[in-house]
């Protein structure tokens, strides 16, 4: 391609081109985008990395999944706290509050929101990701780019430059005008990868919050499972054992708590999820590979983490 | 000698170590030392890179945030890029339509 391209140049940089009236502008411009496209053919050469986008999103999804399942916990623990309380009081006809609610019962944990706001931002974060590196876009720019190569094919091609125009002119405007477009999209590339090498750190920082606040996040929820269970106690006790149904309520209480105890076990999963999410993150702007980012399998990821997030916000 | 980056990426791999070894199955005595450890290698780490952290989960969504927003910048950067493409060879064709009939 480059020894091709020398000889083009070399063709229109003849002085011979410039004595013809009204063709000086556009051998002008020409040289203009020869020098562009220069640029375009050294920055392909550095390459631009990674197709890990893809790891990228699939771990912030898992690592969401798990760490966010704190705020659902602690709000399913909330709800049925306080109607436990409420049938517990039915069933003991309103008259003693055996089992009342301390207020730090129905608090919510502070600590819970501010994660999930974090890891809130993270979900954008990628999700921009994935907008920024969107086919459809860079597609959409390939076309735009080839249809103003052949346009400016022809318009050079009318010009009478005879025997000359159509054979080297009509090659080169096309190659010049790739090679901006490529260019410019080396240069989009580097950006990106720029921004997640400044952008990693702050990562660093919120995987290091994460495993801060995995074990006072579980004891604070313990404390809620506790307050759950007083008052799921207050209704078995309530309840009349030889009635039917009653073994059915004890079950339910149960596997709830058995449940409640598995989810909040499994809390301690988040810290080595966002050790992946780190991983995947760094490989963005340090891998050697071609940066394709895998675009089909990341839109895929993401639209998973968006779920995620849908769950996490409505909970 | 180790240059800060070397020292610092060390850190780092040390940090995410630890991070890893993390897991459910621990003891919370198992979970406290882990936790320890990695703070003070953080905070080391932070110093090597001579880098205030972020004060907290806030800090990181305002971080975040304009990363996402500077990822949005360059999509419509290109956006734009591609408009100006079909503007231009617009002009083209009309341009070449006026010299095929003046040449």
């Amino acid at each position: 391609m480059e020894a091709n391209f020398g000889n083009h140049l070399a063709s229109i940089s003849t002085a011979e081109w410039y004595p013809h009236p009204g063709e000086g502008v556009v051998a002008c411009r020409i040289n203009v985008l020869i020098a562009l496209s220069m640029l375009s053919v050294g920055a392909c050469a550095s390459n631009a990395n990674s197709n890990n986008a893809k790891q990228f999103g699939l771990s912030t999804t898992k690592a969401l999944s798990t760490i966010n399942d704190s705020s659902k916990i602690q709000n399913e623990l909330l709800l049925e706290t306080k109607t436990n309380h409420n049938a517990c009081r039915y069933l003991n006809h309103d008259t003693a509050e055996q089992y009342p609610l301390e207020k730090s019962d129905t608090q919510k944990i502070e600590k819970i929101a501010k994660q999930a706001k974090f890891l809130n931002s993270l979900a954008a974060y990628a999700k921009a990701m994935q907008g920024v590196t969107n086919p459809g876009d860079i597609a959409e720019l390939k076309k735009a780019s080839q249809g103003f190569a052949e346009s400016t094919t022809k318009l050079v091609s009318v010009v009478p430059v005879a025997g000359v125009a159509g054979t080297v002119v009509a090659p080169v405007t096309k190659f010049v005008v790739n090679g901006i477009v490529n260019f410019s999209e080396v240069r989009r590339r580097q950006a990106i990868q720029q921004i997640a090498r400044e952008t990693h750190p702050y990562l660093v920082d919120g995987a290091l919050f994460v495993l801060q606040d995995e074990l006072p996040i579980s004891r604070a929820l313990n404390g809620k499972l506790t307050a759950w269970r007083e008052q799921a106690s207050c209704v078995l006790a309530a309840v009349n054992r030889d009635k039917a149904g009653a073994y059915e309520i004890f079950l339910n209480f149960n596997s709830k708590k058995l449940n409640y105890d598995r989810r909040i076990k499994n809390l301690g999963e988040g810290p080595p999820l966002m050790e992946k999410v780190l991983a995947a993150h760094k490989a963005l702007f340090t891998s050697g590979d071609n940066f394709d980012l895998a675009i089909d399998e990341f839109n895929t990821t993401i639209s998973s983490l968006l779920e995620v997030k849908k769950a996490a916000i409505t909970n | 000698m180790a240059t800060n980056e070397e020292a610092s990426e060390r850190l780092y791999d040390a940090i995410m170590a630890l991070l890893a070894s993390y897991s459910s199955k621990l003891t919370t005595a198992q979970k406290s030392r882990i936790t320890r450890s990695a703070t003070i290698l953080k905070a080391e780490y932070d110093r090597v890179l001579g880098r205030t952290p972020a004060a907290g989960y806030e800090d990181l969504a305002g971080n975040l945030n304009s990363a996402k927003n500077r990822l949005n910048q360059i999509k419509k950067e290109r956006k734009a890029l591609a408009n100006n493409l079909v503007s231009a060879k617009k002009i083209m064709d009309a341009m070449t339509g006026v010299l095929n009939l003046i040449i």
